[in-house]
């Protein structure tokens, strides 16, 4: 019995004075981190940096392969070792708001974040954000993202991301035309029609992921051009406070015609349980016609499933009869931790990842990215023909004229789960349309309250 | 003197400093937060208050039926666990061949993370694709295919089932060691009397096995009461808020970044497990003092 | 009489394998799983791999930095419940022999423990106010004080069933509290001591919220959380992400497996008993 005493004793100490040492190394040499310049740096510069290590926080959701890739050639380049690591989506910004608040943020993080939304989405860049004003990269960005990074006339974050209205619905064409739909639906009642020939057929029209959580809410809010265009002047009032979501009629129609195609089956019966993992497969193996994803969709198709003969195509959501192209300048960008102990080499990453030839690599190794939403020349777009067309189809005073509903209101992105959450029970029958908008209004009014928000008080 | 002398009070001091510090005194800073209207927007933290308890009562954003859910889920998924388990541990009690085997795999589950137990049922119950679904289907029984997560009528019987898989082995050990503890001398005696399996379990088993069923149930209450993951993994709260507990709720709070609230709702939750904690351990004291 | 003894017996055995069948299923899905190539793992059936891969495992030690986690983790559990079982005996000790007002109140102040949910922003704060957040220290005193609560609960018990002679005795023949208590009292607890230990290394081993709000490196993370970053990159490979739990597991099945016997006579001669 002593002898088991004894061994837990030693084995606990001489775990503990090791988990001490590990401790003592792992603190950073206070000012190791001297500026670095940013020019190719030397063999001693190199050597200077290799005691830092940058920690960059981002989500499961953006870890696209290119992020590994350019971390890896950072480190090759500056000696800087850089620690990335990925949080599961549903817990991100929980964490990194814990992490923000109580002083101990990563050096670098990703967050979601959109004109209206970059204080909520990032906790105060003014009190958490390096001030990036004078950055060189500055006009890497073209000017449509620079609102949605930058906070009383002040620059905090880089925001790379990809030029498209992000979600339209990809259909397949061959199986369209064995239905006898001679064209893509541009209105609510073919759009229904289409479904309806579809269904006929034993195959499901529409295949939607709603376990994921954040997709089955997208046609509500992509069509925001076409609340607008109906009702002038809508987005000024929501975000004045002057009107309300529930006051607005075609919201109202837009989430009931949604609800009467979950209510005819045009979804499946399993879409609420469907996360999305098999998306893939579900369309080129035809268990579903259509899906509402970026236009690069068709491309990761072809590169599954190279024995697929199915032509596809593109249109727009036509809920509500939208034949608008929004623009939906936000996205996740990337921002420097002010308290951070090596803000130098924190602005070093940030010049390596504006440069032409990383951007390069950002694009071509991300597969969902047809192209990447730049303003400087030098990188090389792979916009497919199909996007091309269909941009070009589309009449200009209907093109990008306006941004989606949760870019173009306040306080509308915050809470995009939840009003996920809502339409699923409206799907059930537990909620009503009506019912669903005043939800939102709710949540709006508590967090305006909580920023202090003149129109709200 | 002696007691003074041998049972010194610095044998205490390491356990309550450490667990002060580190585990109380956040609680008790919660506590406060849960008076302010402390949110990661605000830069000053102001004094508001009963408002976030107000808030919680008095809004249409559901937190009673969060509270609602969260009981009906302790109440319930205890009966489910702890019933069948003792069953079980009585079956598996002694001289069945194999026992140890059979013990060891029903624990097994205890183990696995949420992440992939959330990972795994939902593959599984997945109506179309899933495994479950699919021998029903092999099997001719496709009225028994079902949507298990998302239609109302079952998503709760399913939540309480993959519970059960997962919990069963371990309320089941505590069970089989409390059995263990009883002399089997008090079973012969009684056999000699006359007394038939039903009796014995009622006059011997179960009074003795009291021990056991309180800890069962004390662990029970908290594990319900703060029931989260299982929930969290399964069906996030939906479908819609049909799910929704009071964890959920505390947790979507604080991503929200609105700490006041959800440390409010957190100390509610707090305040009710040790009331109804402290009763059951300072009721349990008692009678091990009377024994 | 005989026939029905043995057809109850049988009974048992079926019921028995029955509900193993339905607990080992799923089991059986991860390790077939983490065998098979990435778009054969997708389906996620109970199909025999075509060819066994044991490849995977290489990559998810060598991508997944397992080695390192694997110390971690270890680390993590190891540590704070050696300490918990010697601090909480102690005081453990302490409370049940020597019976006053005051230290009922810390019994019942120290219980309560169990029921105090984590509220992760204050935490830090504090640890911050040390300055141990972070370090693999302050995740260690954390679980230290996470676990105090549950283990004075369960030894408290047990420490009646020592009988008093037994001080007395070592009192007389000149020990001193510390020898009292280390050299008399404490082998008398392995019982419950090493269930106790067994408990909490099997809950912190699982844990991943922990690590994740007080940990701000990768290369300090614990496996479980290890798990989290590679499912993060990995998640089109699903053959990879349970070759990763089947690594994450086996240690903690191994521990129960082999301490099984430990447990439930622990808890047979501690709380459990009345």
């Amino acid at each position: 019995m002593k002898k088991f005493l004894s061994a837990v004793l030693m084995l606990t100490m001489s775990l503990s004075v090791f988990a001490g040492c590990a401790k003592s190394e792992e603190t950073p040499a206070p000012d190791a981190a001297k500026p670095a310049s940013t020019e190719a740096p030397a063999a001693e510069e190199k050597d200077k940096n290799k005691d830092i290590t940058l920690t960059v926080m981002t989500s499961q959701g953006w870890a696209f392969p290119a992020e590994d890739m350019l971390t890896q050639k950072f480190e090759e380049e500056t000696g800087i070792k850089v620690d990335l690591q990925v949080v599961p989506a549903d817990q991100y910004h929980d964490l990194l708001k814990a992490k923000l608040t109580s002083g101990e943020g990563p050096d670098i993080f990703y967050a979601q974040t959109n004109e209206f939304q970059i204080k909520t989405a990032t906790v105060d860049p003014e009190k958490y954000c390096i001030d990036f004003s004078d950055a060189a990269w500055k006009n890497v960005m073209p000017k449509t993202r620079i609102p949605a990074v930058s906070y009383n006339d002040k620059l905090y974050g880089l925001m790379l991301w990809y030029d498209s209205p992000e979600f339209v619905y990809i259909y397949n064409k061959t199986l369209f035309e064995e239905a006898g739909i001679k064209e893509a639906p541009k209105t609510y009642e073919a759009f229904k029609a289409a479904c309806e020939a579809i269904k006929a057929k034993g195959i499901t029209p529409i295949y939607e992921y709603g376990a994921a959580g954040w997709h089955h809410q997208l046609p509500f809010f992509q069509i925001g051009p076409r609340y607008e265009e109906l009702q002038p002047g809508l987005y000024k009032g929501l975000n004045d406070n002057t009107i309300k979501f529930a006051d607005s009629k075609d919201m109202q129609k837009a989430l009931d015609q949604i609800n009467e195609f979950v209510q005819n089956g045009y979804y499946g019966d399993d879409y609420m349980s469907n996360d999305g993992t098999d998306k893939e497969d579900r369309i080129a193996n035809r268990q579903a016609a259509m899906i509402q994803e970026g236009p690069a969709f068709i491309e990761t198709i072809k590169q599954k499933y190279p024995e697929v003969t199915d032509e596809f195509g593109v249109f727009l959501v036509p809920f509500i009869d939208n034949q608008n192209y929004p623009t939906n300048p936000s996205g996740p960008a990337i921002f420097g931790y002010k308290e951070s102990k090596n803000v130098e080499a924190v602005k070093q990453y940030f010049d390596f990842l504006t440069k032409p030839e990383n951007l390069q690599i950002k694009l071509d190794n991300t597969s969902e990215w047809t192209n990447i939403d730049i303003a400087i020349d030098g990188v090389e777009q792979h916009f497919t023909d199909i996007e091309k067309a269909f941009k070009e189809s589309i009449p200009r005073e209907k093109y990008e004229i306006a941004p989606v509903l949760q870019t173009g209101t306040k306080y509308t992105n915050d809470q995009w789960m939840e009003t996920g959450k809502d339409m699923i029970s409206m799907f059930m029958g537990e909620l009503t349309s009506k019912q669903v908008l005043e939800n939102i209004d709710e949540r709006r009014a508590k967090l305006a309250k909580s920023q202090n928000d003149p129109a709200w008080q | 003197m002696k007691e003074k002398k041998f049972y010194p009070m610095y044998f205490i001091w390491p356990a309550l400093i450490i667990y002060g510090l580190l585990c109380i005194l956040p609680g008790i800073i919660g506590i406060y937060y849960s008076f302010t209207d402390w949110s990661s927007y605000s830069d000053k933290i102001n004094f508001i208050g009963l408002e976030n308890y107000k808030y919680i009562f008095t809004s249409g954003q559901d937190y009673t039926k969060y509270i609602y859910n969260t009981l009906m889920f302790t109440v319930v998924s205890n009966i489910v666990k702890i019933i069948p388990a003792l069953f079980l541990a009585l079956m598996l009690r002694e001289g069945l061949k194999g026992q140890n085997f059979y013990r060891g795999v029903l624990y097994f589950p205890s183990v696995l993370p949420y992440l992939v137990i959330g990972l795994l049922f939902r593959s599984m119950l997945h109506p179309t694709t899933g495994v479950v679904n699919q021998v029903f289907g092999a099997l001719n029984m496709d009225f028994l295919a079902q949507k298990w997560l998302t239609d109302p009528n079952f998503v709760w019987g399913s939540i309480f089932a993959v519970d059960a898989w997962r919990g069963i082995g371990y309320v089941m050990t505590i069970f089989i060691a409390g059995l263990q503890s009883i002399p089997e001398s008090y079973y012969e005696a009684a056999k000699i009397d006359g007394a038939g399996y039903f009796s014995l379990l009622k006059h011997i088993t179960l009074p003795m096995l009291m021990p056991s069923i309180t800890i069962n149930v004390v662990f029970g209450l908290t594990y319900g009461l703060k029931v989260f993951d299982i929930i969290y993994v399964l069906t996030n709260g939906g479908p819609g808020r049909m799910t929704e507990v009071v964890a959920t709720g505390i947790f979507k709070e604080f991503s929200d970044g609105t700490y006041g609230i959800g440390s409010a709702l957190s100390s509610i939750l707090f305040v009710f497990m040790a009331v109804v904690g402290i009763l059951i351990v300072g009721r349990m004291n008692e009678k091990k003092v009377e024994m | 009489m005989k026939s029905k003894k043995q057809l109850t017996t049988l009974a048992k055995h079926i019921v028995a394998l029955f509900l193993c069948t339905l607990v080992i299923v799923p089991f059986i899905i991860i390790l077939l799983n983490s065998f098979k190539t990435s778009k054969e793992a997708a389906l996620m059936t109970l199909e025999l791999p075509k060819q066994l891969l044991f490849e995977n495992y290489a990559t998810v030690i060598e991508k997944g930095k397992l080695a390192q986690s694997f110390v971690n983790s270890l680390i993590y559990a190891i540590v704070p419940c050696a300490c918990v079982v010697i601090f909480c005996g102690m005081a453990s000790f302490t409370l049940s022999r020597r019976i006053t007002k005051l230290n009922k109140f810390i019994y019942m102040f120290m219980i309560l423990g169990i029921f105090v949910p984590v509220n992760y922003l204050a935490l830090i704060k504090i640890m911050k106010l040390f300055s141990i957040y972070g370090s693999r220290f302050g995740l260690i005193l954390f679980y230290i004080a996470n676990n105090i609560a549950f283990s004075i609960f369960i030894i408290y018990g047990f420490i009646h069933t020592v009988p008093r002679e037994v001080d007395e005795a070592a009192i007389i023949d000149g020990a001193n509290p510390l020898q009292l208590f280390f050299e008399v009292i404490f082998p008398l607890l392995k019982p419950v001591l090493v269930t106790a230990f067994i408990l909490m290394f099997m809950n912190i081993w699982s844990d991943f919220m922990t690590p994740l709000y007080l940990i701000n490196k990768t290369n300090l993370w614990p496996m479980n959380l290890a798990v989290y970053n590679f499912f993060g990159r990995e998640r089109a490979n699903w053959n990879l992400v349970f070759a990763d739990i089947v690594l994450t597991a086996l240690p903690v099945l191994i521990i129960y497996l082999i301490g099984q016997k430990q447990i439930i006579s622990g808890l047979t001669s501690g709380a459990v008993k009345g």
